[in-house]
């Protein structure tokens, strides 16, 4: 079963985009494993306080994308064989050095200097 | 379904409500939003008919009577227990008097908020007291459940708690109106947000409609009241002493 | 049975019956004692070369009647406003089928009390024209002197 514990939802955007993000990290990173039973729609809406439409939403977006499946529409599992998994984590790193580059030109830096700065901390972390 | 029409009320020559519309279908978890003094209370209190007011209200088309009250129950910060006897004796009042009192759900939330059956309601702290008066509303049976700030005094955990067995308890036309200041904590919850400002509704949306535009309800409220970021800069501004 | 009784006499909520009826039987015991003492005293001052009716000794020294039933009234007030104070309960109540049942709790205790006292208070009359009749049978007054108007007895 999906531990959803650490999810944590803000304001800063829908909340069905949140969970849907929070899936997709975790089976990225590993954390969520394929075949992983996901809780009922209504368990999750209850634990997170969230309205059921909205969890319903993020199911259907998941489903849509083909990363868990339903049967019965009762309990949902984690399908993602080991090809998916690495085209999602090549999506999330993407997305992360995306918004990373955005924020060196956002302070001025130069293609060079950013690989400078990174290669200078690469050691670091 | 409550529908709402042309709904007016003045008290004396301050208008509280203006010419309001207002639909609420059954199923739905209605965020009810805005500052004090917009009207939220004075809306709850015309639908029940605890005050007078022009325009028309009714409930699945029939005017709101004896007859249909009951399908309406209502938790409030002013509370509407009876302060002088113990709990056991209001669900007793209860099943009394409304057909449809729900004593499991009485029970078990009473259980949830660990809340003593025989003491007087008048001597447990605010904090119980409002939990109770929510019980009631919840327990009474009733098809649209009104709650008008019913967590003042509560703490945040507390709250939490709720509204995660509010999310598990209620049936799925189950309809739930609450009105609340609180509107960060309860926007995962509701289904819907109301804004009220000077007695009129300047927003109603449903959550759906904001996550097909990708937009958050805290946004969206914010807009809606036409909130400045930089107003309290200005204010500053203006205070600060010539020649800075 | 018992719980029907109950909810005839137990509310309004929180309101105890007991303390109610005390507080009435306490005001009925007390003008029972100092208006009936003054009747007698009335009755026994009388010269009895100048007999007067019973109806004129009785003239208005049961008034006292009507301290009691403004203690009556104030319950109905209380009762009322309890349905306001400390809480708004008066929000269920209009919520209830019957309109009658928010009266019902309000009324019942002091409507049952008036009656009571009122009833007391004949019986008193009652009591005293007894006695004024053992006194006064052996002189030889009319027979309508021994009638009594209770109406003018309470004012």
């Amino acid at each position: 079963m999906i531990s959803f514990v650490s999810f944590k939802p803000d304001n800063s955007s829908p909340i069905y985009l949140q969970i849907l993000a929070f899936v997709k990290r975790g089976i990225a990173s590993g954390k969520i494993k394929d075949s992983d039973e996901l809780p009922s729609r209504r368990a999750l809406s209850v634990l997170l306080g969230i309205n059921p439409n909205t969890v319903q939403r993020a199911f259907s977006m998941l489903e849509e994308e083909g990363l868990i499946s339903s049967s019965h529409g009762v309990t949902s599992i984690v399908t993602a064989p080991p090809e998916r998994v690495n085209k999602l984590k090549e999506e999330i790193l993407a997305a992360d050095a995306k918004s990373t580059a955005a924020l060196f030109k956002q302070n001025g830096l130069s293609l060079e200097q950013a690989a400078a700065l990174l290669a200078a901390y690469w050691e670091e972390v | 379904m409550i529908q709402i029409k042309n709904l007016t009320k003045k008290y004396g020559s301050t208008v509280a409500l203006d010419r309001l519309d207002l639909e609420i279908h059954p199923g739905e978890i209605i965020g009810l939003f805005g500052p004090n003094g917009a009207g939220k209370t004075t809306l709850i209190k015309s639908i029940f008919g605890f005050v007078n007011y022009q325009g028309s209200i009714t409930l699945d088309g029939e005017p709101i009577t004896r007859k249909n009250i009951a399908r309406m129950s209502f938790g409030t910060c002013e509370h509407s227990f009876f302060p002088g006897i113990n709990a056991n004796d209001h669900a007793e009042f209860y099943r009394d008097h409304f057909q449809s009192f729900d004593e499991r759900r009485f029970a078990v939330l009473m259980d949830f908020f660990d809340l003593p059956r025989n003491k007087k309601i008048k001597h447990m702290s605010t904090g119980q007291q409002n939990q109770f008066e929510v019980i009631m509303a919840l327990s009474q049976g009733s098809d649209y459940i009104f709650l008008d700030e019913p967590f003042a005094g509560n703490d945040i955990f507390n709250r939490e708690d709720f509204y995660k067995v509010l999310l598990g308890m209620l049936g799925p036309d189950e309809t739930l109106l609450l009105s609340t200041h609180l509107i960060e904590e309860v926007s995962g919850l509701v289904s819907r947000a109301v804004l009220l400002d000077k007695g009129k509704i300047i927003g109603d949306k449903q959550i759906a409609e904001l996550d097909s535009e990708n937009a958050g309800l805290i946004d969206y409220i914010k807009d809606a009241y036409s909130y400045k970021a930089d107003r309290v800069f200005q204010a500053l501004e203006q205070l600060s002493p010539e020649g800075e | 049975m018992k719980r029907h009784i109950k909810r005839f006499f137990f509310y309004p909520p929180g309101e105890s019956v007991v303390a109610m009826f005390g507080i009435l039987f306490v005001t009925a015991l007390i003008f029972i004692v100092i208006l009936g003492d003054n009747i007698r005293e009335a009755i026994w001052l009388i010269p009895h070369d100048r007999i007067k009716p019973f109806s004129d000794i009785l003239n208005g020294r049961l008034a006292g009647f009507w301290v009691y039933a403004a203690a009556c009234l104030a319950i109905v007030v209380r009762n009322y406003r309890s349905f306001a104070a400390q809480s708004r309960s008066n929000y269920v109540m209009k919520r209830t089928k019957s309109g009658f049942e928010i009266h019902r709790m309000c009324l019942t205790v002091p409507v049952i009390g008036l009656i009571a006292g009122l009833l007391l208070t004949y019986l008193v009359a009652l009591g005293y024209q007894e006695e004024y009749t053992r006194i006064f049978s052996s002189f030889p007054i009319p027979a309508e002197y021994y009638d009594f108007n209770f109406w003018r007895a309470l004012i």
